[in-house]
């Protein structure tokens, strides 16, 4: 991951955002946009953590429900809902989170390497932990979290 | 010379030696036909390619590359001296240079370079047989004669330094030879030190000479110079008139004048191009001069960044949709304004669409004349012979679907030439000619562009194809016994499948028809095969023109909108909630419909997606209501909110309770989700996605010749749509084929028939045993007559010819417009007359309390016209009688029997005549028209035949009627017959027997005929034509018909 441009070599900017009980940042150089109140429109016979498809400004953007692939039960039908949209390769994907709270300036040295296993969350989906003062930070490694499985 | 480091460079040459590449394949393939009498001018194009190429590799540092290219360079140079006859093993190395030239440009950046010693010591050998050595480009004396006038004392520069010369050629630098004056302030021989400095930091100076015999005054001074310059640049750069800069080249062709330097040691004399500024061209384009260049016009095509254009395509897109929205909103006001504004709106957007998307077209024949290479080594290697005809490669189709047909087609003719075509002995053995022949053909057909691919050689046998599949085990024996012919074949696309008996290099590996299948299906093609064994294969696929943008249908399941594409279409049924159980039967766990006598298997939608049920219709309301309780444990349910403001849907949240009934219905559905067959329960009423009181909506779908009807909740619209990528994590999904943007900014899935057929197992194989009687459901009665029922009024029914009409609109009562007396629509940035029945017969007038109608639009000569009709019943097909007098007045031509209710057939023309006669008048259809000449009717059916009789009398000829072929050439014994008007199907003689025979009479063989059928089909058409029909048309189409008498009895 690199550092925001702009931001000393050491820090990053995180935006933070809640999927279920756990509170992630995502480094801000992979957010496009932010989005509320887009319709999805549900995709069949597709894996289950892609809630659907979303239409950006004429563009076909994936949305994947954070939720369900960290294996949380879903929120409840009329809570509102937040799609982040973040570029991956030369495409970008929306996640869907509970909402988006703020953004952060991460000091390096306060990030912690991932416990194997995170609330019942896979490791692997994480880059690391960051420290605030009354709570934990899951940085999300997105690459990770948005490979493509084949079966 | 030094390794430049320019991607932008590096790829800009990449993409200029493709092209030149590509061009040179055909050429030398042309260059080895003409074998010793050779075209100067084909081959000097290619030796400039070639040029072009080691030029620019030189200059780049790709070493391998060049040095390639320099030796089919030299090779070029002696065929085009007539030293060297281009004969196939001559050619065979050019290709393979040419092939390996190609590769190693496609090399990544950095990979290890290939081995290019074999082709290299191939060219070489040809190049000087008695030593293996390459000889280089040296440099010699131009011949004199060649620039006449010119001052020839730097000419010794040339000779003294060729190997100097000849080594910065080679690394891509031009040679010229730079006239200075020794100016009268500078004393010392040679060039002053400025100008020395000045043209040594862009060049290499290789030589100086002082003309010191010349008499001018003051005296020159020589330069031999290398530079990467241009001519243009170098002669400002070096403040020289242009006259004073010469360039150097290599020969570029042998002056007449000149011996053939076959004696020579240095095979390629250097010869001096002089030029004006003002002709000189860019040194990539060198000896652009001669004349072949200038007749080619290449310069035509512009090369476009492929990212330009696809941004034109979005651009384009976003301009159709909101066009689309922009519809919607006018036809919900009434402003006039509006009116003209979409009007515009409408024919900008579809005119810049169009111009961007020629953009993007390009001539088949790119692809098609790769073949020739193809054919060529491929027929070579297996001792075959193979004349190759192209046809049709002009046919223009999007880059996209050019590109991906490079693969499949590329097998499809390998594979005919491997084991379609048989060897010569063999051919010879089977009464054939030795050299077979494969053609390739395209052409557009209904809006698609067809390709062909036909053999004339061994066929496919069939039987083999049964083994195979029953050696590999996945057929039923009884399945495959029962198999029809084509169905057989179709087998081919099975994975694994190959009915070579030995595997060959070049194909048989039992790989291969199931991919091309799959990679045609994805750019929207449809494949066929027909093969006839010992007498050849022919294999039609059908393309779109463009994938950006196609014609589709929105259907809906629940709340959700998908689009099927209207290539993939057959025809929409409609089964009425009544007929359900009668027309929908369940064999085993699959659904059919019966349709116009023929079993059709049904995939339900929903079940294909797995959409579960939510939804069920109030009956008061008739609206869609959400099943509250499942929503809870439903997840997905929360995309409900976005789509429950659509349609007539209530919302989540407007406490909506479930009906028992409802619940119930819900249990077993959720009960039956597992199996793919719940939609069996719409048989019993049990999981109607509506309400049990619904009708059906069945959209029948094409997979090649195997048809299935997908049953959807509604049929919505048909739109233009813009098709969308889908992203990464939803590509592998082989149920929908892309997505797209609606008016409302919604997304909509497009769906993959083909891919959805497999995810349901349904292939025409397992379908097909259960169907009855395929013989007889196969044949299409060319007497029957399709017609389209209306009613304005529930106690009278109506029908209308259906292949007289254009289309059905449905449109809203208040569209419709009053002025001068009629009735008019704006249709599609026009004026269209509509006219209802019952202003010419006497029928019952429109219902006048519903909003909407139907208008059912026809063409006429050049225009078109509109009929009201308040309701759409069905479409049916009659082979019964047809009564002619019961019924007949203004406007209408008779009855039939339909449904057990006595229907009026709608006389189209009739009403035409009665509300526009001026229509009449004006397309020479009246009775003016004929001059008395004699006219032959030949129709079995006594209505057609009235029919026919009736409306050529009426346009002022002389009729004579029979009711078969036997009675038409009793009639043509006696009468004088100028043009003969016949029915295809009837009995004792048929219209293609009776064709014949005319034809076959010398005395009647320059009589026009026409054939006149009820439904027209492309190849009942060809049939025809072969017989000696002049023209085919549809027997009601009064206007056509008599136009095109008039038009052949014109003198």
């Amino acid at each position: 991951m690199q550092p925001s441009p702009t931001a000393n070599a050491t820090k990053r900017k995180l935006a933070l955002f809640e999927s279920g009980h756990l509170l992630c940042g995502l480094d801000i150089i992979h957010v496009q946009e932010i989005n509320k109140n887009i319709a999805v429109t549900a995709v069949h016979r597709v894996p289950e953590y892609v809630r659907g498809v979303i239409n950006l400004r004429g563009e076909i953007v994936t949305v994947v429900d954070l939720r369900t692939k960290f294996g949380f039960a879903p929120l409840s039908q009329e809570a509102e809902e937040q799609i982040i949209i973040v570029r991956l390769g030369d495409e970008n994907i929306g996640l869907l989170v509970d909402s988006v709270s703020d953004v952060v300036i991460a000091d390096e040295k306060d990030i912690e390497p991932t416990p194997p296993n995170l609330a019942g969350v896979p490791g692997h989906f994480f880059k690391g932990i960051y420290k605030l003062e009354q709570s934990l930070v899951a940085i999300l490694n997105i690459e990770e979290l948005l490979a493509r499985e084949f079966e | 010379m030094a390794f430049i480091d320019d991607d932008e460079t590096l790829q800009s040459f990449k993409d200029e030696s493709h092209e030149h590449l590509e061009g040179i394949e055909s050429d030398l393939l042309a260059i080895e036909e003409a074998g010793a009498d050779i075209d100067l001018e084909l081959v000097n194009k290619v030796f400039r390619a070639m040029h072009s190429i080691k030029g620019g590799a030189g200059f780049l540092g790709l070493n391998a590359v060049k040095t390639l290219s320099h030796a089919a360079e030299n090779l070029l140079n002696k065929i085009r001296n007539k030293e060297l006859v281009p004969t196939t093993p001559v050619i065979s190395s050019l290709l393979d240079a040419a092939d390996l030239v190609n590769r190693l440009l496609n090399q990544p950046k950095g990979a290890v370079e290939l081995d290019i010693s074999g082709p290299l010591a191939a060219l070489n050998s040809i190049l000087s047989p008695e030593s293996d050595q390459a000889a280089p480009p040296d440099v010699s004396p131009a011949n004199k004669a060649d620039t006449p006038g010119q001052p020839a004392s730097w000419q010794g520069l040339l000779t003294e330094h060729s190997a100097e010369i000849t080594d910065n050629r080679m690394g891509g630098f031009g040679i010229y030879v730079l006239e200075f004056e020794r100016s009268s302030d500078v004393e010392q021989p040679g060039l002053s030190p400025t100008i020395q400095t000045t043209i040594e930091s862009i060049g290499q100076i290789l030589a100086i000479q002082t003309d010191d015999s010349s008499a001018a005054s003051p005296q020159p001074t020589y330069v031999l110079y290398a530079t990467m310059m241009e001519r243009d640049m170098l002669v400002s750069f070096a403040g020289l008139p242009p006259e004073r800069v010469h360039e150097i080249r290599e020969q570029a062709e042998p002056a007449p004048a000149s011996p053939a330097p076959t004696v020579e040691p240095n095979p390629i004399p250097a010869t001096v191009a002089e030029e004006s500024p003002s002709t000189s061209p860019p040194r990539k384009n060198v000896a652009a001069d001669s004349a072949g260049q200038a007749k080619a016009g290449t310069d035509s095509s512009l090369r476009v960044n492929i990212k330009i254009l696809d941004n034109l395509m979005t651009l384009a897109g976003e301009l159709v949709l909101t066009r689309n929205q922009f519809l919607q909103i006018v036809h919900s006001s009434h402003q006039q304004i509006f009116d003209a504004v979409s009007q515009r709106f409408d024919l900008v957007t579809s005119e810049l669409q169009e111009a961007i998307m020629s953009t993007r077209m390009q001539p088949v024949g790119n692809i098609f004349n790769k073949f020739k290479r193809v054919v060529r080594d491929l027929a070579h290697k297996l001792g075959k012979e193979i004349d190759l005809v192209l046809e049709g490669g002009e046919v223009e189709m999007d880059k996209t679907i050019i590109e991906a047909l490079n693969d499949p087609l590329t097998h499809l003719v390998r594979n005919s030439v491997d084991h379609g075509i048989e060897m010569p002995d063999m051919r010879t053995a089977a009464g054939k000619t030795p050299c077979g022949t494969l053609q390739i053909k395209a052409f557009h057909e209904g809006g698609q562009v067809i390709i062909e691919i036909e053999d004339d050689g061994g066929g496919i046998d069939t039987n083999r194809i049964k083994e195979k599949v029953l050696s590999m085990g996945t057929h039923d024996k009884s399945v495959i016994e029962a198999m029809q012919e084509h169905e057989l074949l179709r087998l081919i696309f099975l994975p694994g499948l190959s009915t070579a008996k030995e595997v060959t290099e070049v194909s048989g590996r039992g790989v291969g028809m199931d991919v091309v299948n799959a990679n045609l299906s994805k750019v929207g093609g449809v494949f066929d095969i027909a093969s006839k064994l010992g007498k050849g294969t022919t294999i039609t696929i059908k393309l779109p023109l463009t994938l950006a943008i196609i014609p589709s249908l929105i259907v809906s399941v629940g709340t959700e909108r998908y689009a099927i594409p209207q290539v993939n279409m057959v025809e929409l049924v409609r089964v009425p909630a009544s007929k359900v159980k009668q027309r929908i039967e369940r064999i085993d766990e699959a659904l059919v419909i019966r349709l116009r006598g023929r079993l059709l298997p049904l995939i339900s939608l929903a079940d294909a997606l797995g959409i579960e049920k939510r939804f069920y219709q109030d009956r008061k309301t008739k609206q869609l209501k959400v099943c509250r309780r499942q929503l809870i444990e439903d997840r997905r349910s929360l995309t409900l909110p976005s789509g429950a403001d659509s349609d007539n849907l209530t919302s989540a949240g407007n406490g909506v309770t479930a009906v028992s009934e409802v619940n119930r219905e819900n249990h077993e559905s959720s009960e039956r989700r597992t199996t793919p067959n719940s939609a069996a329960n719409i048989l019993d009423g049990t999981d109607r996605r509506t309400s049990p009181q619904s009708a059906v909506n069945i959209v029948v779908v094409s997979v090649g010749k195997f048809h299935y009807g997908l049953i959807v909740d509604k049929l919505l619209d048909s739109e233009e749509i813009v098709v969308k990528p889908l992203g990464s994590h939803l590509r592998q999904s082989q149920l929908y084929a892309g997505a797209t943007i609606q008016g409302d900014g919604k997304v909509a899935l497009i769906l993959d028939v083909v891919g959805i057929s497999k995810f349901m197992n349904l292939s025409s194989g397992s379908v097909r045993v259960r169907d009855g009687g395929p013989q007889e459901t196969e044949r299409i009665n060319p007497d029957a007559q399709t017609l389209l029922l209306v009613r304005n009024s529930p106690k009278e029914q109506l029908a209308i010819p259906l292949n007289l009409i254009s289309r059905i609109e449905e449109i809203q009562r208040d569209q419709v417009e009053l002025t001068g007396g009629r009735s008019n629509m704006q249709y599609r940035g026009l004026t269209l007359p509509l006219f209802s029945i019952s202003e010419v017969a006497k029928v019952a007038p429109l219902q006048e309390d519903s909003s909407s109608l139907y208008v059912v639009v026809f063409p006429f000569g050049e225009r078109e016209a509109g009929i009201m009709v308040s309701e759409i019943i069905d479409i049916v097909t009659v082979i019964g009688v047809l009564d002619d007098t019961t019924h007949k007045q203004p406007g209408i031509m008779g009855s039939v029997i339909i449904m057990k209710r006595i229907t009026m057939i709608v006389d189209l023309f009739g009403i035409v005549a009665a509300m526009m006669p001026e229509w009449i008048r004006h397309t020479s259809l009246g009775t003016e028209s004929g001059r008395g000449q004699h006219i032959l009717v030949v129709e079995d059916s006594p209505f057609f035949n009235r029919q026919l009789c009736g409306f050529v009398s009426d346009a002022g000829y002389k009729v004579f009627s029979a009711a078969d072929g036997v009675e038409g050439l009793a009639l043509l014994e006696r009468e004088k017959i100028d043009l003969i008007l016949t029915d295809i199907e009837m009995p004792n003689m048929d219209g293609l027997e009776f064709t014949a025979r005319v034809r076959a009479d010398a005395r009647w063989s320059g009589l026009p005929i026409i054939a006149v059928t009820s439904l027209s089909s492309e190849a009942a058409e060809k049939r025809g034509r072969k017989a000696g029909v002049n023209e085919y048309m549809i027997k009601l189409d009064r206007e056509k018909v008599i136009h095109t008498i008039n038009r052949y009895l014109k003198h």
